[in-house]
């Protein structure tokens, strides 16, 4: 599709139309050309499907799908919908199987997703049952492309498309080992439903500029500002990107003097609240990397989570959060997890309001007949910046929409 | 020091959710003993070990920094509460306290909003005598869905 139309022509990936986040037929182009396009889509992990015959449902954005881990230890994913007459085929979220069994007619599948009987195939009694000709081997379940980085699993629907490695860019892939790259223990999983587009928060979590403004929690105990040394980094195709702040700090309230009141005075009563160790050697105190689609790895102080963004139509999302911990963690490292996870999720201290801001968006949008959006903060460009105070990672997002939407 | 009854459990669970709804979130740390924990959890999640919910709090200082945060820097629009709690069943009553548990519905309330069931669940609790009257040493508010809708500021 032509998308010079929506303000994202040429080189530029400064502005939007805002009828991108609103129009139904902008969704299922998306969905044909992104999800079901040569993304990489982010699934699960690895450590929810520990052994063989171990499954869990998931989305590539509107498509259901199975995860599972055949006999041979491999990951597999299969499109969730029989090939008879389209119903879900696995319904119960997770569990362990040596085969599938449609509960409707009860066809079956083995973990590869081939079709290998069906019920009353052979008719009854000489009667009913399937034609001759019925070919089992060309009634299997469609299956998707599989690959993992440190027990990320993603899958790609496309047939081809490029490498998950060369997808994330050299950085991003470096980041992810270097903060999951260990035995990795699921410590927490819950949903965040949104009302916006899930483009809305994807962008917020590249908006590096928002973080101090918005969330004020933060800028309050002086956890995280953008006077701290840090940047936005861009992975060589432009499309995925990693927002991170050094150990330094130095204060600097004069650059917030036009930013809402700073109550410099607010204590916590209970530090113990933020009380971390230093877990990694870059001195990287707290990192959001974004991929292009559907995930987004958090690091903020000890608090690790992986949250996977699955749209829900042109006005609805939903965000599926994982909060992790490492098989190496002291009970005391893990219990400073425990109290550094009241920082996020939809209650968290520090990003509760992302709940919220992309609905305030949404709404306002709903009446918008070509207006764009502004991002120009740190220039026009789509490179690595050594200032959060920049929209470069917001233009990465269209940069990635528009090589999907309008591939050369 | 008064017995803790069914009686005087339940006007523990009713007082606090009606300080909760009337917007008296100041005092929520105070229905708590001072190192009393409230997490809000789903039933899922318990099912599988996690130890991490939506939220957790440990001791009153935690919850006054909660209703610090909810009052003086999140951002989120003006809403209300409205929960409706069962009568509790009381468990064991050990040295500690009794334990007890009820269920709930809560309403959450947009300004010009229609009232909207937002979360149901149960709570486990464990209630212990103080000499100023009953207070939770634990509360655990078991949520029935791992889903939760925009955000989550007003304790449960
Ligand atoms: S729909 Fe699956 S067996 Fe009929
Ligand atoms: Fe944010």
């Amino acid at each position: 599709m032509n998308l010079d139309a929506y303000g994202l022509g040429g080189d530029a990936f400064n502005q939007a139309d805002y009828r991108l986040y609103t129009d139904p037929e902008i969704a299922r182009q998306e969905q044909d050309r992104i999800f079901e396009g040569p993304a990489w889509c982010f699934v699960g992990l690895e450590v929810e499907l520990p052994k063989a015959g171990d499954y869990k449902t998931s989305w590539v954005g509107a498509l259901p799908v199975i995860l599972v881990r055949g006999q041979d230890g491999e990951l597999r994913a299969m499109v969730n919908r029989c090939t008879h007459k389209g119903s879900t085929i696995v319904f119960d979220g997770e569990g362990c199987a040596e085969r599938f069994v449609c509960p409707y007619h009860n066809w079956y599948y083995d973990l590869e997703g081939n079709l290998t009987a069906v019920a009353f195939g052979n008719g009854i009694k000489g009667q009913g049952g399937m034609p001759a000709a019925f070919d089992k081997r060309a009634h299997g379940l469609r299956r998707l492309r599989v690959a993992t980085i440190a027990g990320l699993v993603f899958v790609s629907a496309a047939e081809q498309g490029p490498e998950l490695e060369d997808y994330l860019g050299t950085r991003i892939a470096h980041h992810i080992r270097r903060t999951l790259g260990r035995g990795l223990v699921v410590l927490g999983q819950y949903t965040q439903v949104m009302h916006n587009n899930w483009k809305l928060y994807m962008e917020n979590t590249r908006d590096s500029y928002h973080a101090s403004l918005l969330h004020v929690f933060f800028t309050t105990f002086r956890l995280n500002r953008l006077d701290m040394a840090g940047g936005m980094a861009v992975g060589e195709n432009g499309w995925n990107t990693l927002s991170y702040t050094q150990g330094t700090q130095k204060f600097n309230d004069e650059a917030y003097a036009d930013a809402r009141a700073l109550n410099t005075d607010i204590k916590l009563q209970d530090p113990s609240l933020v009380a971390n160790w230093p877990e990694f050697e870059d001195g990287i105190v707290s990192s959001i990397t974004s991929v292009f689609p559907s995930l987004i790895m958090q690091q903020i102080s000890n608090s690790l989570a992986v949250r996977q963004l699955v749209p829900k139509g042109p006005d609805k999302c939903e965000l599926v959060w994982t909060l992790l911990g490492t098989v190496e963690d002291t009970p005391a490292q893990t219990g400073m997890r425990v109290k550094q996870s009241n920082l996020v999720g939809p209650a968290g201290l520090v990003s509760m309001e992302d709940g919220i801001i992309g609905n305030f968006v949404q709404r306002s949008i709903a009446s918008a007949r070509g207006e764009r959006t502004v991002m120009r903060m740190g220039g026009d460009g789509v490179v690595s910046q050594e200032s959060r105070v920049t929209e470069a990672g917001v233009r990465a997002f269209w940069k990635a929409y528009r090589a999907h939407m309008e591939p050369a | 020091m008064m017995t803790l009854d069914a009686a005087a459990v339940q006007q523990l669970m009713l007082r606090y959710a009606d300080a909760i709804d009337a917007d008296a979130i100041e005092s929520w740390p105070d229905f708590f003993t001072p190192d009393g924990e409230y997490t809000v959890i789903s039933r899922d999640s318990l099912k599988r070990g996690h130890l991490i919910g939506v939220m957790q709090c440990c001791g009153q200082g935690m919850m006054r920094d909660r209703v610090m945060g909810l009052r003086d820097a999140n951002v989120y629009e003006p809403h209300c509460y409205r929960h409706v709690v069962s009568a509790p069943l009381l468990g064991e009553a050990g040295a500690e306290g009794v334990e007890a548990t009820a269920s709930f519905l809560l309403a959450r309330i947009m300004r010009a909003g229609v009232p909207e069931l937002f979360l149901s669940g149960r709570y486990e609790d464990l209630v212990v005598a103080t000499p100023a009257g009953p207070r939770f040493r634990r509360r655990r508010v078991v949520l029935d869905s791992t889903a939760v809708d925009t955000l989550l500021v007003i304790p449960v």
